[in-house]
C-alpha cells in the first residue's frame, strides 16, 4: 500500500514540481525526502470535478463525467517493470483520475466505491484506436480491436523528453490543471525517477515569473549548450495550503523551449522540450546540431524559453557555428615510388646442357595515382637503351644467344597502392648448342614505374 | 572446343526459367486496366497501416497500394514449407488478375539472402518485403506463417486467413471482387 | 560413388532418432500434426533455426537446426472442428548422457535447464 502525499490547492499557488520513485520499490515507512507519487485533489463546490457530462453508453472515451462520474482526485505514479510492475507493459508516468471511498467506507470493502485503489480511471496517452486486428472468423471476417480493448492502455503511460514515443504533458481544460512530465533519470540502483509538475492553468501564482538564457562557449559544430537561469522569485504562500508543507515545491518555473537552425540544410534538435529551475537557479540546455551534405557553410541555432505560467517571460539566445562543412584532412603529396629487393642471380650456366633457369626479386611498389603500369627495360653500358642488346645477359663482348624473359606477377595497378609487391620472375633458357664464355654474364636492366593519371 | 561452348550455351538457356526474382519497384503494378471496377466490400473493418520496404529498399504504403484496387497481403517465410504450398495457390491467381489485383509479401523472422532465394525458387513475381520488427505481423494478427488478407480497394479489410487460404476460396472472392 | 554411398547410410541410421523435444506453447489455432513454427512470440523457434545444448560447464555438446515443427494438440477436449488450439513440438537429436544436467540455447529466450528421463527430455519454451 503506498503513503501518498497529498497536495491539496496547488490550485491557488502557482505551479508545483515534485521528482517521484517507482511505485513497485516503495514499502512503508518512506525514507524523509523520498516521494511515491502526488496526488491532486479537486476542490470547489461540488461536483469538484469540473469535466462536462458524458454517456459512457455512446462514447467509450467517457470517464463518466462531472456529476456522473465523482472523480475527486488525480494522482501521479512512476512506473518501472520491477517488482510487482513487471507485468507493467511499460514504463512511465501513470496519470490516473480517483473517486474517494463512499462515506462510511472502509478499505477493501466489498463493493464500496473503493476509492484510489480499483476505482480509477487512467489517462491514456494514445486514446486513438489502435488499428489492429485482434482475431478472425473461421470465414476470414476480422474482428478488429475495440477502443476498450485491455491492450488500449498497453501505451497509456507518459514519457519525458522529445521522440518519446509518448506525450510528455497532459491537459484537463475542464478542471484548469496541466500536467507536466519533466524529466526522468535512473538511480544508482537502477530505479527509475520522474521529474513531474502540476499547473493551475488560470493563473501564474504569486510569485514573479522570468527567464534568462545565455550561450556557453563551444564549437558548435554538433551541439550548443545554452545557460537558462530562472530570474523569477519566490513569493510568501501559506505553508497549510497543502495537507503537507509544499513551499519548496513552489519556488520554481517550468519553461517550455523551442530550438531552430537558420542555415539550410542544418537542423537543431532538443532532447528535452521542457526544463524546470528553482528561483534563481541555472540549469543547462543542450541543443543538438547536425546538417546534411551539401548544407551552406553557416549556421545560426536559435534557442527559445518561456515559462509555462507567464507566457510573457520569454527569453532567446543564439549560438553560430564558428565553423561549418570544412573540410578535415590532410594532403597527399604526388608518390610514385618502387624499391627493388635483393639482386637475382641464376647461379652457374651449365654449358651444353639444356636447361631453363629461373631466379625472382621482388618490386614493392607505392603510388598516389589512379593508374600505374610497371616495365622493364635493357640500359647499354652508356645509359641509352639500345634495341640491338635488348634482353641478352652479357659477359663482355660476349652475349647470350637466347633474351632473357622477365615477368611480374602484377605489373599494372588501377588505383593507389601503398607497399604492394610484385614478384620479378626472370627467365633465362640455355640450349645444348648454346656456347657459352667463362666469366659472368650480367644485364641492367631498368624498371620504370609509370602513370598516365597522377 | 566446340562441342563444349555449345552445351554452355544450351545450359544458360535452360536457367532462363528460373530468373532472378528481387520482388523489388519493377515488380510493382502498372496502371490499372480500362474498363475494370469492383464490388464494394462487404467489411467495414478498416485495413491497419501497412508499411514495408521491398527487398530493393523501395518504400511502399500500403494505402497507396490499395488506393485503387484490391491487395492481397501474404505473410510468409522462407523457411516454412506451408508457406511453399501457399504460392502455388497464389501463383495462378497473381498472373491471372495482374495489374488487377495487387499480390504482395511480407517477409517475417527471415533475412534477405534466405528470401530472395525463396523468390526465385518459388517464382514469385510480385513484391516482396521484410517486416523486420513484425510489426505489420502484429497489427494483422499474424502469429505465424503463412497468413494471407485481402484488403478491398478504398483499404477496407475484407477478409483475413491465419493459416493460409485455399486457391478455390481466394479466387471466389477476387471473382466477387473483380468485374471486368 | 563409394563416398555417395556412405552418405546415403548414415542418412537412415538409427543413431539419430530425435530424443529431445521442444514446445513452444503458443496455442495457436492449427489442425493436427500440421507442420508449424513456434507462434508468436515464439516465432524464433522455427526451421531452420539454430540451436545447442550446452553442459554444466558451458561446453557445447550438441548442435544443429531445428526442423519443422508439428502441431499438438493443446488441450484433452476435442471440438469436433478441424482446426483447434494447438501447441508447436519440434523433435531434435542431441548427444546427451543421462544424468548430466545440460541447457538448450535457442536464438531468442532464456536458456533452458535439459535433462534426459528414461532416454528423452522434453523442453517447453518460457
Amino acid at each position: 500500500m503506498n503513503k501518498m502525499r497529498r497536495e491539496k490547492a496547488v490550485l491557488r499557488a502557482g505551479e508545483f514540481v515534485s521528482r517521484q520513485r517507482t511505485r513497485a520499490v516503495n514499502a512503508e515507512p518512506l525514507q524523509p525526502g523520498v516521494r511515491a507519487g502526488v496526488q491532486v485533489f479537486l476542490d470547489g463546490s461540488a461536483p469538484v470535478d469540473k469535466a462536462p457530462a458524458c454517456d459512457v453508453n455512446t462514447t467509450p472515451t467517457c470517464d463518466g463525467g462531472g456529476p456522473a462520474g465523482v472523480w475527486t482526485n488525480y494522482s501521479l505514479e512512476t512506473v518501472q517493470r520491477v517488482g510487482y510492475g513487471s507485468f507493467e507493459p511499460d514504463n512511465g508516468v501513470l496519470i490516473a483520475k480517483n473517486k474517494a471511498w463512499a462515506a462510511g467506507a472502509t478499505r477493501g470493502t466489498e463493493g464500496s466505491q473503493c476509492g484510489y485503489n480499483c476505482f480509477t480511471w487512467v489517462e491514456d496517452a494514445h486514446p486513438g484506436d489502435m488499428n489492429a486486428v485482434d482475431y478472425y472468423k473461421p470465414d476470414g471476417t476480422p474482428i478488429m480491436r475495440t477502443v476498450a480493448d485491455y491492450r488500449q492502455l498497453n501505451d497509456a503511460l507518459f514519457h519525458a523528453g522529445t521522440n518519446s514515443g509518448s506525450s510528455a504533458e497532459y491537459v484537463d481544460a475542464a478542471n484548469n490543471l496541466h500536467f507536466y512530465v519533466i524529466d526522468r533519470y535512473t538511480d544508482a540502483r537502477g530505479i527509475l525517477h520522474y521529474k513531474v509538475g502540476v499547473q493551475n492553468t488560470t493563473g501564474a501564482g504569486p510569485q514573479t515569473r522570468g527567464v534568462a538564457l545565455a550561450s556557453q562557449p563551444g564549437d558548435a559544430l554538433s551541439s550548443c549548450a545554452f545557460k537558462l537561469t530562472n530570474t523569477g522569485a519566490a513569493a510568501a504562500t501559506d505553508p497549510a495550503l497543502h495537507p503537507q508543507d509544499e513551499r519548496a515545491s513552489l519556488d520554481n518555473d517550468i519553461y517550455r523551449l523551442s530550438a531552430s537552425a537558420s542555415g539550410a540544410g542544418w537542423s537543431a534538435e532538443l532532447r528535452n522540450a521542457l526544463a524546470t529551475a528553482r528561483f534563481g537557479e541555472s540549469v543547462d540546455v543542450p541543443v543538438y546540431i547536425s546538417h546534411a551534405a551539401g548544407a551552406e557553410p553557416g549556421n545560426t541555432v536559435t534557442l527559445n524559453a518561456t515559462s509555462v505560467s507567464d507566457p510573457s517571460k520569454t527569453a532567446t539566445a543564439t549560438c553560430a557555428s564558428t565553423s561549418a562543412g570544412g573540410t578535415v584532412g590532410g594532403s597527399v603529396p604526388a608518390t610514385l615510388s618502387l624499391t627493388l629487393g635483393a639482386p637475382a642471380t641464376f647461379g652457374a650456366f651449365q654449358p651444353g646442357v639444356d636447361k631453363e633457369y629461373a631466379a625472382s626479386t621482388v618490386a614493392t611498389v607505392t603510388s598516389t595515382a589512379g593508374d600505374a603500369t610497371l616495365t622493364a627495360s635493357p640500359v647499354s653500358a652508356g645509359g641509352l637503351t639500345t634495341a640491338s642488346l635488348a634482353g641478352h645477359l652479357t659477359n663482355g663482348a660476349f652475349s647470350l644467344p637466347e633474351a632473357l624473359r622477365v615477368e611480374f606477377s602484377k605489373s599494372t595497378w588501377n588505383g593507389p597502392e601503398s607497399n604492394d609487391a610484385s614478384t620479378i620472375t626472370f627467365r633465362q633458357h640455355i640450349g645444348a648448342k648454346d656456347a657459352l664464355r667463362t666469366g659472368a654474364y650480367a644485364k641492367t636492366l631498368t624498371f620504370t614505374l609509370a602513370t598516365t593519371n597522377p | 572446343m566446340r562441342r563444349w561452348l555449345l552445351l554452355g550455351l544450351l545450359v544458360l538457356a535452360g536457367c532462363g526459367a528460373d530468373q532472378a526474382r528481387d520482388g523489388g519497384r519493377d515488380t510493382l503494378p502498372g496502371s490499372l486496366p480500362a474498363g475494370v471496377t469492383f464490388a464494394a466490400p462487404t467489411s467495414t473493418a478498416v485495413a491497419p497501416p501497412l508499411e514495408l520496404s521491398l527487398l530493393d529498399s523501395t518504400p511502399v504504403e500500403g494505402a497507396r497500394l490499395w488506393k485503387d484496387r484490391p491487395v492481397v497481403v501474404f505473410f510468409f517465410a522462407s523457411w516454412c514449407s506451408r508457406c511453399a504450398t501457399q504460392q502455388e495457390a497464389l501463383a495462378p491467381l497473381a498472373e491471372k488478375y495482374r495489374d488487377v489485383v495487387t499480390f504482395v509479401g511480407v517477409g517475417g523472422q527471415d533475412k534477405a539472402p534466405a528470401v530472395k532465394s525463396w523468390l526465385d525458387a518459388h517464382d514469385v513475381t510480385y513484391p516482396v518485403g521484410i517486416d523486420g520488427g513484425l510489426q505489420t505481423w502484429r497489427r494483422y494478427a499474424v502469429r505465424q506463417p503463412p497468413a494471407v488478407i485481402l484488403v478491398a480497394p478504398g483499404g477496407k479489410l475484407e477478409r483475413g486467413w491465419p493459416g493460409g487460404v485455399s486457391r478455390d476460396v481466394l479466387a471466389g472472392q477476387l471473382e466477387r471482387l473483380v468485374r471486368r | 560413388m563409394i563416398a555417395a554411398a556412405a552418405a546415403l547410410s548414415s542418412c537412415g541410421g538409427g543413431a539419430s532418432a530425435p530424443n529431445v523435444a521442444v514446445v513452444a506453447p503458443d496455442g495457436v489455432l492449427r489442425e493436427l500434426g500440421e507442420p508449424c513454427a513456434g507462434g508468436e512470440p515464439f516465432l524464433y523457434a522455427h526451421a531452420t533455426a539454430a540451436w545447442r545444448v550446452e553442459d554444466a560447464a558451458g561446453t557445447v555438446v550438441s548442435s544443429g537446426n531445428l526442423p519443422e515443427g508439428e502441431a499438438i494438440a493443446a488441450f484433452n477436449h476435442d471440438p469436433g472442428v478441424p482446426r483447434v488450439p494447438t501447441f508447436c513440438r519440434f523433435e531434435l537429436h542431441a548427444a546427451l548422457s543421462a544424468g548430466a544436467k545440460y541447457r538448450l540455447v535457442l536464438p531468442e529466450g532464456e536458456p533452458l535447464p535439459l535433462a534426459l528421463k528414461d532416454g528423452k527430455a522434453m523442453v517447453t519454451l518460457g
